[in-house]
C-alpha cells in the first residue's frame, strides 16, 4: 500500500497543501491527519554533543555509496558551532553527517530554513531557503565569532 | 538475507540511453540520515554528481535497497526518487562556471537498472567533486532536494517483487510491516 506524507495546513476548515499528487491521479485514498506540535521538545545539548562526537566513528562509504567520513576538523568545527547554538538557546531542527563529506545543521521555521554545512575541505557555508525562490548561499568564516554572528543571522532570517 | 531479483541482471542487455521525462530515479537513504519516517530530509542527504540511482523503467523502488556490489540488502532504509524532468539541468556562477546535469544509464552485469546523474562542464564529464565550487554545488543540491519524492519510508518492510516493471511508471509497492 503506497503511503505518502506531505506537509499541509488547515485553513478556514479546509486542508491545503502545495504538493502535486500526480502519481495518485484517479486513486481512492484514505487521508490520516497528524497534528504537528508547534513547539519542539527542549533539546538535550549534551546528547547532541555526544551525537556529533559519534560522527568520528563513521568510515568512508558509510551511506553504502561513496560518502566520505566526516573529517575530525569538520566535526570539531561543528561542535564549536553547536556551542554557539546552545549559547543562543536556539536548537537546530536536525544535524547529521553530510554525504558530501562533513556535517550539516538545519534550522527550520515554517517554510524557511537555514542549512549550515561544515565540509571536510575546511569550508563552511550557510544556505538560506524559503522553499520557493532560488536559495542563497553564503560563505562563513570558520571561527567562533563568525558562528555567533551566523546564529544571529539565522534567528533573524527565520523570524522575518 | 534477500537476494537481488534475477530480473536485475543485465543478461546481455545493452545500455539504454533513452529516458522518459517522467521516469523515476530511485536512491536509498541510510537510517543514519533518515530514521524517523515523519522527519524531512535535508541537503546533507543529497550527494554531488556522480549520483548512483536505479531506473524505474528497469527496477522497482525496493530494488534500490540492494547494494549489489557488496551483497547487502538494507531492508529498513528509505527510498526517495526524482523524476528525470525534475533534475536541475544547469548551474551558472557569476557568468563563469557553467555546469549541466544529465542522467546516464550505466548498467552493470548484476545491476542493469543502474544509472548515474552526472555533471558536465563544456561537455566534459566532471568526475572530481571538488571541481564544482562548493557554494554552487550546495545550491544545486538544494534544488534537487526540493524535487525528491518519498517512495518508501524508513522501517517500512516491503515485499520484493521478482519480475521487472512493465514501464517507467511507478508501480505501487506492497508494505508487509
Amino acid at each position: 500500500m503506497t503511503q505518502i506524507t506531505i506537509p499541509a495546513q488547515v485553513v478556514n476548515g479546509h486542508l491545503q497543501h502545495e504538493k502535486s499528487l500526480a502519481e495518485l491521479e484517479g486513486e481512492d485514498v484514505l487521508a490520516t491527519l497528524t497534528v504537528v506540535p508547534k513547539h519542539a521538545p527542549p533539546i538535550d545539548w549534551q546528547k547532541s554533543r555526544d551525537r556529533i562526537d559519534s560522527f568520528n566513528a563513521l568510515k568512508d562509504g558509510w551511506d553504502s555509496y561513496r560518502a566520505p567520513a566526516p573529517s575530525t576538523d569538520a566535526v570539531s568545527q561543528a561542535k564549536l558551532f553547536l556551542e554557539e547554538a546552545a549559547t543562543s538557546k536556539f536548537a537546530p531542527s536536525r544535524f547529521s553527517p553530510a554525504v558530501v563529506g562533513g556535517v550539516g545543521f538545519t534550522f527550520k521555521r515554517a517554510e524557511r530554513k537555514v542549512y549550515v554545512e561544515f565540509r571536510n575541505s575546511g569550508s563552511v557555508h550557510a544556505l538560506l531557503s524559503d522553499g520557493v525562490s532560488d536559495p542563497v548561499v553564503e560563505k562563513v568564516q570558520p571561527n567562533q565569532s563568525a558562528y555567533a554572528d551566523l546564529m544571529l543571522r539565522i534567528k533573524g532570517y527565520l523570524h522575518e | 538475507m534477500s537476494s537481488p531479483p534475477v530480473a536485475m541482471r543485465a543478461n546481455g542487455r545493452r545500455e539504454d540511453p533513452n529516458f522518459h521525462n517522467e521516469e523515476y530515479l530511485f536512491r536509498r537513504i541510510p537510517t543514519t540520515l533518515w530514521d524517523d519516517p515523519a522527519e524531512e530530509l535535508d541537503v546533507d542527504a543529497v550527494q554531488l554528481p556522480d549520483i548512483s540511482v536505479e531506473r524505474s523503467k528497469y527496477a522497482h523502488a525496493e530494488w534500490a535497497r540492494f547494494d549489489v556490489l557488496n551483497d547487502r540488502y538494507y531492508d529498513v532504509w528509505g527510498i526517495v526518487a526524482v523524476q528525470v524532468q525534475d533534475i536541475p539541468p544547469e548551474l551558472w556562477r557569476e557568468g563563469v562556471f557553467h555546469f549541466v546535469f544529465r542522467v546516464n544509464h550505466c548498467p552493470d552485469d548484476r545491476n542493469y537498472p543502474h544509472a548515474e546523474i552526472r555533471a558536465y562542464e563544456n561537455e566534459v564529464h566532471v568526475d572530481q567533486p571538488g571541481k564544482i565550487p562548493e557554494d554552487v554545488d550546495l545550491a544545486w543540491r538544494e534544488r534537487l532536494l526540493r524535487k525528491l519524492q518519498t517512495i518508501i519510508k524508513p522501517h517500512q518492510i516491503v515485499r520484493i517483487r521478482e519480475t521487472a516493471p512493465v514501464s517507467h511508471k511507478l508501480e505501487p509497492h506492497v508494505v508487509v510491516s
